[in-house]
């Protein structure tokens, strides 16, 4: 009987969790930006955005590399590694670039917000700033949630254009693909709106709502123990990562499964 | 200090994000909008269109002309009708050219039995109707047609405009009319298979036979 009892509170629980999560993004995405929110949000960017910057090109490029590799040694047995430009654009633009920047950003940026909201509540600097009248929704977890929000579809565009250069330069430069071919192939199968906007831009944007929305949430509603940040944490990152998956199987099923 | 710098690198963020967004348009997807300059529509019916799609491209002698804007059905001729954007530069004819082109228009018409056989007045009115029709043309000859090819034997496919002979040109806007489809390579086996046995001696009693058995059953 206890045993029942128990997984009907833990469920109880995980729905009230998601009912918690939704009305604090609803408020959050409602409430009138001010200048001292402008001002914390870009404070945010350059956290978590800017600094994930590195990360993101490093892995775009070694990600396009390989394409490029692999996409020659399969591409070079049917005698066409002209298609190679094609192969590595339209892979990195509608799969790759959105979905593994999405991941980096999770383990960069999502884990960090999750922890530092976290740790904010557990030291009681949260209750101490409602004490106070300040509405730590808006001062603490607003500019964050924004800050990713508009950070990881720069980041998926930037990882998209390093890993085609990466890509080129292993095709082109090291392999010997013609470069004509290489870039004029891309031209008449890449389109921007399909690809471009549509395959990395508002996929992208999706999974920035997930991961950012996520982080913010699990730091927020975290125990405020030393053990409870770190599961936190580690649920950060686990969710985030199967969300994105999920909802990437979703919107690839919508944007390009049809006929 | 630290805002201020902080304020540095978001700047920095936003312009890689926009040259890389740059990149992408232009680069990668070819988005310069359409370089065709002086643009104009044209339109042809193709039996089979399997394979090509809007934005591929059309050639002449290998030149690209033009683009695939539309490609939609006709319910009454159960036909696809294809509407693509040429380029007015490369398909019409400059000053002297026209001049020539009209020349050479006119000197047909007085060899023709109608023009020979109608009043002064009515060659006179011919012969303005034929200028006036010069107008708009473009370089595509009335007896060039245009047909489905494919860029190498795996590649994409395109439309490819192929000149006539004909001294008369079709206006900006109309229809090429000769059009030859996609061929598909089952079709070609098959009309191989079945075809084949048409072409032998005794073909027409056979035929004549099966078709009167078919009949009677």
């Amino acid at each position: 009987m206890n045993a029942i009892a128990l997984l009907g509170r833990r469920v109880i629980e995980r729905i009230r969790g998601i009912g918690v999560a939704s009305i604090m993004l609803l408020q959050i995405l409602c409430s009138m930006p001010t200048w001292l929110g402008v001002k914390l949000f870009l404070y945010q960017m350059y956290r978590v955005g800017f600094l994930s910057l590195l990360i993101i090109a490093v892995s775009g490029l070694f990600i396009g590399l390989v394409l490029g590799l692999q996409g020659y040694s399969i591409l070079v047995n049917v005698g066409s590694e002209s298609m190679l430009g094609t192969m590595v654009s339209l892979t990195l633009l509608r799969e790759l670039a959105p979905v593994v920047a999405a991941l980096l950003f999770a383990g960069r940026a999502g884990s960090a917000l999750t922890a530092e909201i976290g740790l904010m509540k557990a030291t009681e600097q949260l209750s101490s700033m409602e004490m106070i009248g300040v509405d730590p929704l808006k001062r603490i977890v607003s500019p964050r949630l924004w800050a990713g929000i508009v950070s990881l579809p720069m980041l998926s565009v930037i990882f998209a254009a390093i890993g085609i250069m990466g890509g080129k330069l292993v095709g082109v430069d090291f392999l010997g693909v013609d470069e004509g071919s290489f870039w004029s192939g891309m031209q008449s199968t890449v389109r921007f709106y399909e690809d471009i906007f549509q395959g990395t831009l508002i996929k992208s944007f999706v999974f920035a709502i997930v991961c950012t929305w996520i982080a913010v949430y699990q730091g927020y509603a975290c125990e405020p123990t030393s053990e409870g940040i770190a599961t936190s944490t580690t649920r950060t990152v686990v969710y985030s990562s199967l969300c994105v998956l999920g909802f990437d199987f979703v919107l690839t099923a919508v944007m390009f499964g049809g006929v | 200090m630290q805002s201020r710098a902080s304020e540095l690198a978001v700047g920095v963020f936003v312009i890689i994000f926009a040259v890389a967004m740059f990149f992408l348009a232009m680069k990668v997807s070819g988005l310069s909008g359409s370089n065709l300059s002086d643009r104009y529509s044209m339109q042809a019916e193709f039996d089979n269109v399997n394979g090509l799609k809007p934005r591929a491209k059309v050639t002449m002698s290998g030149v690209t002309i033009g683009r695939v804007t539309d490609i939609t059905l006709d319910p009454m001729t159960r036909l696809a009708t294809v509407h693509f954007d040429l380029d007015g530069t490369l398909t019409s004819f400059n000053q002297a050219q026209l001049k020539l082109v009209q020349e050479n228009a006119l000197e047909e018409l007085k060899y023709s039995t109608d023009y020979t056989d109608a009043s002064p007045d009515q060659q006179k009115a011919m012969q303005n109707e034929l200028i006036a029709n010069m107008k708009s043309i473009t370089s595509i000859d009335e007896d060039a047609y245009i047909m489905v090819a494919t860029n190498g034997l795996l590649g994409e496919k395109y439309l490819k405009v192929i000149p006539g002979g004909g001294l008369n040109y079709i206006p900006r806007g109309g229809s090429i009319i000769n059009t030859q489809g996609t061929m598909d390579l089952e079709d070609l086996i098959s009309k191989f298979i079945t075809g084949g046995t048409k072409t032998t001696d005794s073909d027409s009693s056979n035929q004549n036979d099966a078709e009167a058995s078919f009949v009677a059953e």
